[in-house]
Parts: C-alpha cells; sequence; structure tokens
C-alpha cells in the first residue's frame, strides 16, 4: 500500500497555486473552501491519516487543490494541497508518487519557483513597477527579478 | 533623482526571499520589501542609511 504523507509548504495563496501548476502542465481541481476527497490508485479512497483505504467520504483524506491521478501516472495517486490553520498549505503526496519524483524536491525545485514566480508578478503590478529582469536564474541557484519605480 | 530599484532574491533551496531595495526613501521601502517578501521567510531586511536619514529628520520635525 502506498501511504499518504504531508509536506509543509509556504504557499499560502491557492489561487496562485493553481494557476503556477497549470504552468507546469496540471488542470488542478479548485475544491479551496470545499475540500474534497483524494483518490488513489484503485479508485478509492484513503483515512484521513493517510494510512488505510476506504470506501466512506466521510472518513477519506481531502484536500483543497488537487491535481487528479490521471495528470501524474497510471498507476498514481491524487496529490493534493491541504489548507492549514495558518493559511499555508501542506503538500499531500503518497509514497508512490514521492517515489516517482513527486517530492520534497519536486515542491521545491518545481512547484515553489512557478508560484513564486506568479506571485512576485502579481505584487510587482500592485505595486506599480515596471519589471527589468525576470525570473533570472543565477550560477548560485537563485533566481532574481529586479524592478523599477517610476 | 536616483532611480528607485527593487531586486527580488529567490532561493528555491531555502524557500527564502531576500529584497534589496535602492533609491528609496523612508517608508517607502518598507512596503516594498513587505509585499515582496509575502509568506516566505525573509532571508535580509536591511534599512540603508536613506531610511535613517528620513527617520532622523521626522524626529528634528515634531521637537
Amino acid at each position: 500500500m502506498s501511504a499518504y504523507s504531508t509536506t509543509p509548504t509556504n504557499i499560502d495563496d491557492g489561487d496562485i497555486l493553481i494557476e503556477a501548476l497549470k504552468t507546469m502542465g496540471y488542470t488542478a481541481t479548485n475544491c479551496i473552501g470545499k475540500p474534497q476527497p483524494l483518490v488513489g490508485y484503485q479508485g478509492d479512497y484513503r483515512t484521513a491519516d493517510g494510512s488505510g483505504h476506504t470506501k466512506d467520504v466521510s472518513k477519506a483524506m481531502k484536500a483543497d487543490v488537487i491535481i487528479p491521478r490521471k495528470q501524474i501516472g497510471g498507476a498514481s495517486n491524487d496529490i493534493g494541497f491541504v489548507r492549514g490553520a495558518d493559511g499555508k498549505y501542506v503538500a499531500v503526496l503518497s509514497g508512490f508518487d514521492r517515489g516517482c519524483g513527486f517530492n520534497e524536491q519536486w515542491l521545491k525545485t518545481k512547484v515553489n519557483p512557478a508560484y513564486q514566480d506568479i506571485r512576485i508578478h502579481r505584487v510587482a503590478q500592485k505595486m506599480g513597477v515596471r519589471v527589468v529582469t525576470s525570473g533570472q536564474r543565477r550560477p548560485d541557484g537563485k533566481i532574481m527579478y529586479q524592478f523599477l519605480k517610476a | 533623482m536616483a532611480a528607485k530599484t527593487i531586486t527580488v532574491l529567490f532561493d528555491p533551496e531555502t524557500d527564502k526571499i531576500s529584497v534589496e531595495t535602492s533609491g528609496f526613501q523612508g517608508e517607502g521601502c518598507t512596503a516594498m520589501h513587505q509585499a515582496f517578501s509575502g509568506s516566505a521567510t525573509p532571508a535580509e531586511f536591511i534599512k540603508k542609511p536613506e531610511f535613517k536619514a528620513v527617520q532622523l529628520n521626522r524626529q528634528t520635525v515634531r521637537r
């Protein structure tokens, strides 16, 4: 069995998260505020602690943003993001999918940069600054943005 | 008048953001720092001499 486990993130805007996932090729389901159950590779649900299977929706592990398993791979489980009490999202990933590359490293190197790119550009627009450099990767691995304020 | 620039550095490895402003005076740069840092852990928040100069002037006026 491929148990679900959680990984905290600094992501606090579900709409931007969905947009970021879209730039990565995933059409995530938006159920922010009305969490829906995560579906496993056998089409069943997982218990809220992530360890067992259940067909009872009320006992199922739920998420606010869901990447359907069909978009991940044939034997994959849904990937979920649950909004925590502090407003930050926690990623819910199965053991199988973690082994297939959908793990902390995926969150760190793919999801987070895509999320921050959209967030930073939205802030720039809100603050009325002009983009000079956008998402330039430096030799030290950091991603640089430069803006000019009139 | 000096150009007002904002440099944002995002480190995917540590999930930290550092914001550096140039040409801003007073509270202007604070707003930029707070907006661009978002919920990520700010790596740096340094008040430049320009900020301190404006704060000093404000105190002088109040007296």
